[in-house]
């Protein structure tokens, strides 16, 4: 049997299981290869796949904004462009740098040897800029030029209220003023969004991926009048000026309420460029320092002093002809006075009666209506950085200490707490607790926080206060506050000139010169204190004060001032700042979108439905309108978005603004492309009704 | 005799119709459409189209083959491989490069690539000329005349260059050798020669140990005495020659050799479709992430991943269960043919059937083997699945003629 053919046949027999074996084999390597990754190793290259392919995005929340007691926007964002370069990935590095040439302060060369001298994969070559730059590159397509759209501050009327506002850092930190008092409010939450990076490193939005957005910081609404702090701002600068001071203060109150209308100090600065200013312009300094009050003070003696019955007004004491010599100290007047009534004892600011008046009262008795009247307590304004002042205690007294209190002198105070006193008496001899913000809302307008005003406690008797009106009013029409009258406006107040401590010892070249007061007398709106550090001009309040005193009130009330106050100073000169930021609605419930236009002030009109998703809007969102202006929505029917059928036209909208529109109408949405504006797209029903719409961008 | 009659009845039944391997095929086509399709649905291509018409056409080639005349499919032999010389040459001076290859002639909107139809203008040739009567490859001048159909064909496809079409025109001449009785040992030899080279390059102990049992299982196997010695020398000199030329070598040179070994040892470059592709599979877990959601394949992290690198889409999107499904269903088909090339009496089917198996195995483990991590990257596809017109018809002819010998030949 052993032919050939039969040989062959066994041969080839045998060859079959060889291959048989050999097949097997290689399948099976392949296999179990198989299994060792896809099976055994499967957790590792899953979250390796994972962490290459996921992207976390931080969402950016706008910061609430800042208006003032009438809805004035004070503080807001808009949109800036930072500008940054991945080194790995540039790839025509030269012609970006050319055509950014010192946009933003670099030569193309040095652009270049910053980005090739980095070992980063992200430079910096802009941050915040100002978008309308960054119109050049949108055209330049290159996928290591990383443009990043962040909100950034902008502060509306500039210089004015800087303090009192602060700024905030180039991360969007408040660092000063109530950005910062505020700050954990305001800054909202940061969201994220996790993107898919595809292979080309493009980052993709996708609909399953979590969203979680980021909450909008919360508004709030001041009691500023911005339009009064303009004013109190230009008087103080030309007051500043004229005087040759260093600086000076203005506080204005609502005495009735405790609201701050005006706080500045002078000089300012632009809190869109914080950095290099000393820190002495940055202060708030009407809060955060003290002076010694002097003069001003005297109202303070002389209420306590009526309110004990120690004293009436026309009571008349001993002037001793401007000097009276104590054992170990000597009290002098600028003009010498023989015996006169305590009226005019208020009216010359004798320093003399009124240090005799507070030594007529017991220690304690004393000490209580400074306390009550809030000096040497803070405030608790809602500003970060007050302090205290300095008033000594009862037990600390020593035999000279009531008398120099008498006239201002061997306390410190703020000049806020100095408004705050003058605004008690102002109130019929109420304290009210100052404040700033007086509420604070969501970025749908719902209102999380509101300040009413708060009473501290009556300090003396409605009557008292009546009288020391009374007298107030004479030192304006009569005495040393000449210079503060307004024709037709009842003013009541008191000049105030002290001396400075320099090196331990009063000096007689530094001076504060004051003016406290409030008006109109018979129903008081405003209480108001001006202070000058160390005018040059003329030390006393007076002369230099009082004229910014006068200034401000005469401006404020205008030609007739009496009603113009009762209506709240409404009258102001309105400029082309006062105007707001238009929210973007597109893609919110149309209901949403109502409550947030009417919670900022604005009037709205329909186009298609009444009902359902916006569409578009008219003015265009970010653009800036008068407040109040009406904005048109152009909204879409919930169940249109979601219908195959009657089409919605997202072509050549923003990506963004068209996924929201298909999110709120609960469309599944894919995205083809990796553009910026909608090119394209293409509907599909699913069986149980719901729709897909793929979405093309280019 | 009386087969020449035998022969024209069954010719015109259906009864013998190798269902099996049609539907392996049939399944195998969709597989693969649908995994083109998940690879490109992410942006507008026409891949997937144009392969539609591609697998259309090529099942009526399958069917066409199947129930062609056998004896006219063998006297076409020479003819295909006349027409794969001349496409050889013409895609030199009118071809298409793409990805440094001049490897395609375009003829409308397709993409025609000589390469493929050279394998089977070398399938067929030799099947044809190795089964004539006295034709025994142990004659030193039927090997020379064999070789001679080989080298045409590899010189050209060099030139291209194509060297993974080169390595299967070498590994079908390697297999069809082996099947008509080539020495054993002179086999083993050439085959086992490029993992020594490899282990020299790599590792000394591992060069030694693979050396050494490789000797041993040579001088146990029968044979002439010489020949034994002789193929353990020369598997030493290559271990030895290996290193010294390599050091020899321009640096750049070496890092080719280095990235083609050990692709992962370059991420930027011929690593980075590797390590994204074992990636890919390795992510898709036993039951895979679904279809079209498979996120290196949707995000595209694998370059024309509808091409060689294919096998990545199904084993992300359908896991452990799609990559062995898709093996499985190989395994069928290449059994298949060995089992026909055992079995068939038609002495042209019986290489023919074995040429085709070989032809399928290397291609699978090649290209797998490249897309989980295994072999070097070489310009390799999947048959019937990854995209490419003249590959699938050269697959589908493949199948088609398996089938006719299933249908035709005369049960033992």
């Amino acid at each position: 049997m052993n032919t050939p053919e039969n040989e062959i046949r066994q041969k080839k027999f045998w060859k079959f299981w060889l291959v048989l074996i050999t097949v097997n084999i290689g399948m099976a390597i392949i296999i179990w290869r198989l299994i060792d990754i896809q099976v055994i190793s499967n957790e590792e290259y899953k979250s390796k796949a994972k962490r290459q392919h996921e992207s976390k995005v931080n969402l950016t929340p706008e910061r609430g904004i800042i208006y003032d007691r009438n809805g004035k926007v004070i503080a807001s964002n808009f949109e800036s462009v930072s500008i940054a370069i991945d080194p790995r990935h540039i790839q025509d590095l030269r012609g970006f740098a050319k055509a950014v040439e010192h946009d933003y302060g670099y030569s193309a060369s040095e652009i270049i040897s910053k980005v090739k001298a980095s070992k980063k994969s992200f430079v910096w070559i802009t941050r915040r800029a100002d978008p309308t730059k960054f119109d050049k590159l949108v055209g330049f397509s290159d996928k290591g030029l990383i443009l990043i759209r962040e909100p950034r501050r902008i502060y509306h009327y500039d210089n004015i209220a800087s303090q009192l506002i602060g700024f905030t850092d180039v991360d969007n930190h408040g660092l000063s003023g109530l950005e910062l008092k505020w700050d954990s409010l305001l800054k909202g939450r940061d969201g994220y969004m996790i993107m898919n990076r595809d292979g080309a490193g493009r980052l993709r939005p996708a609909a399953d991926l979590p969203l979680i957005p980021a909450f909008d910081g919360y508004s709030m609404n001041l009691t500023i009048d911005i339009d009064l702090q303009r004013i109190v701002e230009h008087e103080l600068k030309t007051g500043v000026d004229i005087a040759g001071a260093e600086s000076g203060t203005v506080v204005a109150i609502h005495p009735k309420t405790g609201e701050i209308i005006a706080i500045a100090s002078y000089p300012s600065y632009d809190p869109h460029k914080p950095g290099g200013m000393s820190s002495a312009f940055l202060r708030m300094r009407a809060i955060t320092d003290t002076y010694e009050p002097g003069s001003t003070f005297k109202l303070i003696t002389a209420a306590a002093a009526l309110e004990e019955n120690i004293i009436k007004e026309t009571d008349t004491l001993d002037g001793h002809l401007g000097t009276l010599t104590m054992r170990s100290y000597v009290i002098r007047d600028v003009k010498p006075l023989g015996r006169i009534s305590f009226r005019q004892a208020m009216e010359y600011s004798s320093n003399i009666i009124l240090s005799t008046v507070a030594n007529m009262m017991s220690d304690n008795n004393f000490y209580k209506y400074l306390r009550d009247f809030g000096f040497g307590i803070k405030t608790d304004v809602d500003f970060p950085g007050e302090v205290t002042g300095k008033l000594p205690k009862p037990k600390n007294f020593t035999s000279s200490t009531k008398r120099y209190l008498g006239f201002g002198y061997g306390l410190s105070v703020t000049p806020l707490q100095m408004a705050n006193a003058y605004g008690a008496v102002a109130n019929g001899g109420t304290l009210m607790k100052p404040y700033l913000v007086s509420s604070v809302f969501d970025s749908e307008g719902r209102e999380i926080y509101s300040q009413n005003p708060v009473i501290v406690r009556r300090v003396i008797s409605e009557e008292t206060a009546a009288r020391l009106t009374d007298i107030l009013k004479g030192v304006v029409s009569r005495g040393t506050g000449k210079a503060a009258r307004v024709d037709g406006l009842e003013i009541c107040g008191k000049t105030g000139t002290s001396q400075q401590i320099v090196d331990g010892r009063y000096s007689k070249e530094n001076y504060t010169a004051t003016f406290a007061g409030y008006f109109p007398a018979n129903d008081p709106q405003v209480a108001l204190i001006v202070m000058l550090d160390k005018p040059r001009t003329s030390i006393y309040g007076g002369a230099m004060a009082a004229p910014i005193f006068r200034g401000i009130a005469s401006k404020w009330t205008g030609a007739n001032p009496t009603t113009a106050i009762a209506n709240k100073f409404v009258d102001s000169t309105k400029t082309n700042k006062d105007s707001v930021l238009v929210p973007n609605i597109v893609g919110l419930k149309s209901e949403l979108a109502e409550n947030l236009l009417k919670n900022r002030g604005f009037g709205l009109t329909y186009s298609g439905n009444s009902q359902g998703i916006v569409l578009a809007q008219n003015p265009k969102a970010h653009s800036r309108t008068i407040n109040g202006k009406i904005v048109d929505m152009t909204i879409v029917a919930t169940d249109t978005v979601q219908s195959p059928d009657a089409i919605v036209v997202l072509k050549g909208m923003p990506l963004r603004s068209a996924l929201a529109i298909l999110n709120a109408g609960g469309v599944k949405t894919k995205i083809v492309g990796n553009g910026n504006i909608v090119t394209d797209q293409k509907w599909s029903r699913n069986s149980d009704g719901s729709s897909n719409c793929i979405i093309y961008s280019k | 005799m009386g087969n020449s009659l035998e022969y024209n009845l069954s010719e015109t039944k259906v009864e013998n119709f190798d269902w099996t391997t049609f539907f392996t095929v049939i399944m195998l086509t969709l597989m693969g459409l649908l995994s083109i399709y998940s690879a490109t649905v992410s942006f507008a291509g026409s891949f997937f189209d144009k392969q539609v018409i591609s697998a259309a056409i090529g099942v009526v080639v399958l069917i066409s083959v199947a129930f062609f005349p056998h004896r006219k499919l063998r006297a076409m032999s020479y003819w295909i491989y006349g027409l794969s010389v001349i496409l050889l040459i013409a895609v030199l001076f009118i071809g298409v490069r793409i990805n440094g290859t001049m490897g395609w002639i375009r003829l409308g909107g397709f993409n025609m690539q000589p390469a493929e139809i050279a394998k089977l203008g070398l399938l067929m040739a030799l099947s044809n000329y190795l089964s004539q009567k006295g034709k025994s490859i142990s004659k030193i001048n039927i090997l020379g005349r064999s070789t001679l159909f080989l080298l045409p064909l590899l010189v050209l496809v060099m030139l291209q260059p194509d060297i993974g079409s080169a390595s299967v025109l070498i590994a079908l001449f390697l297999g069809i050798l082996f099947w008509t009785g080539f020495s054993s040992i002179i086999l083993l030899v050439i085959i086992v020669a490029p993992f020594i080279l490899i282990a020299s390059l790599s590792d000394t102990l591992f060069y030694l140990i693979g050396a050494s049992v490789f000797s041993v299982v040579v001088l146990m196997l029968k044979g002439r005495i010489p020949l034994k010695i002789l193929a353990v020398a020369v598997l030493f000199v290559v271990g030895l020659a290996g290193p010294i030329v390599y050091k020899s070598m321009a640096p750049h040179q070496q890092s080719r050799i280095d990235s083609f070994l050990d692709p992962e040892s370059d991420p930027r470059g011929s690593g980075y479709n590797v390590m994204q592709s074992k990636l890919a599979v390795g992510s898709g877990g036993i039951t895979g992430k679904g279809f079209q959601q498979g996120t290196l394949t949707q995000l595209r992290y694998i370059p024309e991943q509808w091409t060689d690198f294919i096998y990545s889409v199904p084993t992300e999107e359908f896991g452990f269960l799609g990559g062995a499904g898709i093996i499985f269903l190989f395994g069928v088909l290449i059994l298949r043919a060995v089992k026909l090339a055992t079995e068939n009496d038609n002495p042209f089917f019986k290489i023919l059937c074995f040429g085709i198996g070989v032809i399928f195995l290397y291609h699978i483990l090649i290209n797998i083997g490249m897309v989980i991590g295994m072999m070097p990257v070489m310009g390799i596809p999947l048959p019937f699945m990854s995209y490419g017109g003249t590959s699938l018809l050269f697959n589908m002819t493949l199948a088609g003629m398996l089938l006719n010998a299933n249908r035709t030949q005369k049960m033992l």
